[in-house]
């Protein structure tokens, strides 16, 4: 069987004044139909970019190379209604920040049941019907009153479910997320990432979820792609990924993160800074900031390759995995109870028994 | 323990309805104490709309409290109302912000904002404030090459090394960071925070940390408090807050920070739920 989405060696420049500048070298990835997959990166990193290709939302000044096959047609040649085709029925996009993706003056009814009356082809009333089930479905009891709401009534979270609804309501067999929770408090992201969980589970849609969250795409995807300066690093099933990290980067990525368990001082750090990816030159992208580095990573660039169950872009990735290390970083000292920086004796109400400095609780 | 270097009494925040309007007063803040010791730091942890920024404000002077009082060193943190009051409150008290970008000039490179601040502030001839400003962006990991850049051409970790920079320049006790690591990528992420601890250690600085990342509260602060529309509802040693919380909404927080294992759930519109029920069976009773 063939992957419902497949992007193929996708490379892209945008021009600038000082002539094309790289995003994305040769990126490859496949998704199956049902399937969750997670492209993690940091700022920079070519994943929002990839997201815009497989949308066919890339800016004018884009130039692309390689080949995005949905379903068996190629996206790249798509222009006009045939474009329109994919996005109203193939693909659907959740943003990052849905009060920038819609239309702030028609009410949240207008934008859910246009696609429907006008793409689809129902009565207004079917429309309306179908609207109200969908947000149902995402846990909007009194969807009769949101419907007639514009969206500035209406809090990041709940416009965020609204997004979920316009896209099942699409009939997309695709969702791409574009960090959909970035912007929202924790408890909501829980409760906003549940929903679309449990309902492209149950409908067996396909995601390509993006984010910089390791932890939270781990949680939700089967398989994890890392983006590091404009190309994926690793490829592993995502509790493999989070377990064994065979990538350099995507070890000290997951050291970085400060754990809500323990102090640990200093905090494993990557030195310098990420690396755009047009200054990436003919050595691996990440070999002035890896702990690993050796006169072989300087010789080329090297490609991703097969690598257990996963796909490595490391020429050293056999070694490494061989010699069991598992950070990339030497670890900070897990300091229990103690927090960065401060000395013994000068923490607040550190006796036993004392009782905390601080006002009054809740309830009373 | 020590006296607290700053202290915070029954802070309450109103903002009143636009006249006519049918909405009615907005408490941002109701009525939060606590009390942070010198070289101590202490997290004010929230979500959105939970008054944690609008204390920071407060604690600043950007915003004036309703009823309570901000002391420091045990005297109130009043109205300055020359310029040598108002130098002198300002080594009390720093703040550093989300957003690097809309807190620095755009145009004035790194090198020029600290020697503007030095110069306000300390008054020594050119030399010495050039001295001074370099000094500043060697503690906090700037060089000459990005002390000479403007802030478009740094990066945001850059940025905010720069913003911690301007706030040392005046050499306070206490540092006030509103949600100053969240922007941050997590790999930049570390070294900022590893730099807060060095200067914490090097300069005995004290910290008041708004957040919403626990885990960055686990690292920075070991006491900690928690806030949800504008009240305090759990407040300890951060081991003990995070370890055991007592309150519900403090468990729900904590469960809703994805780590390993960790499956979403739809938990915040039952707990809205059952408190309403169970506030009306309060009321009730």
């Amino acid at each position: 069987m063939s992957a419902l989405l497949e992007v193929r060696e996708l490379a892209l420049a945008v021009r600038t004044g000082g002539g094309p500048r790289t995003i994305l070298r040769k990126v490859s990835l496949e998704i199956d139909a049902g399937e969750a997959l997670g492209l993690v990166g940091e700022s920079g990193s070519g994943k929002s970019m990839t997201a815009r290709a497989v949308t066919g939302m890339l800016p004018d000044t884009a130039q692309a190379e390689g080949a995005i096959v949905f379903d068996g047609v190629r996206l790249d040649g798509l222009r006009g209604t045939a474009l329109a085709e994919h996005r109203s029925r193939g693909v659907a996009l959740i943003p990052q920040d849905p009060r920038a993706s819609i239309n702030p003056v028609h009410t949240v009814g207008d934008f859910l049941t246009e696609p429907l009356r006008f793409v689809q082809g129902l009565g207004k009333d079917e429309a309306v019907s179908r609207a109200l089930a969908s947000l149902q479905d995402v846990g909007i009891a009194d969807g009769a009153r949101r419907l007639e709401q514009y969206p500035h009534e209406l809090s990041g979270g709940l416009l965020q479910r609204v997004m979920i609804c316009a896209a099942l309501l699409s009939q997309a067999r695709l969702i791409v997320a574009d960090e959909p929770t970035t912007a929202l408090d924790v408890t909501t992201q829980a409760e906003v990432m549940a929903i679309l969980n449990e309902l492209r589970v149950s409908r067996q849609l396909a995601l390509l979820f993006i984010t910089h969250d390791l932890e939270l795409a781990a949680a939700v995807c089967d398989r994890i792609a890392v983006m590091y300066a404009g190309e994926i690093v690793e490829v592993q099933a995502a509790s493999e990924l989070e377990d064994h990290p065979r990538h350099p980067y995507t070890r000290a990525l997951l050291g970085a993160r400060p754990s809500i368990e323990v102090v640990t001082y200093p905090l494993p750090s990557i030195p310098g800074r990420a690396i755009s990816p047009h200054e990436v030159g003919e050595a691996c992208a990440f070999a002035a900031r890896c702990s690993f580095v050796a006169d072989r990573c300087l010789e080329g660039r090297p490609e991703l390759l097969p690598h257990r169950q996963g796909l490595v872009r490391c020429v050293r990735v056999d070694e490494l995995s061989a010699s069991g290390t598992q950070s990339a970083v030497p670890a900070g000292e897990a300091v229990p109870g103690q927090a960065l920086g401060s000395a013994p004796g000068c923490a607040l109400g550190s006796a036993p028994g004392d009782a905390p400095e601080t006002g009054r609780e809740a309830g009373r | 323990m020590s006296d607290p270097i700053l202290e915070v009494r029954n802070i309450t925040k109103v903002f009143p309805a636009r006249r006519g309007s049918a909405e009615s007063d907005v408490v941002a803040v109701d009525d939060v104490s606590f009390a942070l010791a010198p070289g101590g730091s202490v997290a004010v942890v929230g979500e959105s709309g939970s008054g944690k920024s609008t204390l920071a404000r407060i604690l600043c002077g950007l915003e004036t409290a309703s009823s309570g009082q901000v002391f420091f060193e045990g005297a109130p943190r009043g109205h300055a109302s020359n310029g040598a009051a108002r130098r002198r409150r300002a080594r009390q008290l720093q703040m550093v912000f989300q957003d690097p970008f809309s807190s620095l000039d755009p145009r004035q490179s790194g090198l020029a904002c600290l020697e503007e601040v030095l110069a306000v502030h300390g008054g020594q001839r050119a030399e010495e404030r050039r001295r001074a400003a370099f000094s500043l962006g060697e503690q906090v990991g700037l060089g000459d090459r990005e002390l000479r850049a403007t802030p478009r051409q740094l990066s945001g970790g850059q940025r905010q090394r720069l913003a911690i920079a301007r706030a040392l320049a005046v050499d306070p006790a206490v540092l006030v960071l509103d949600e100053a690591a969240s922007a941050l990528d997590v790999s930049v992420q570390a070294q900022f925070l590893n730099l807060l601890g060095e200067l914490r250690s090097a300069r005995g600085l004290s910290y008041v940390f708004v957040t919403h990342d626990l885990a960055v509260v686990r690292q920075i602060s070991e006491q900690m408090i928690v806030m949800r529309r504008g009240r305090v509802v759990e407040a300890g040693a951060t081991a003990d807050v995070l370890d055991e919380p007592r309150e519900p909404y403090t468990k729900l927080l904590r469960e809703s920070v994805p780590r390993r294992g960790w499956q979403p759930q739809r938990t915040i519109a039952s707990f809205d739920a059952a408190r309403e029920i169970s506030g009306g069976a309060e009321a009730a009773g």
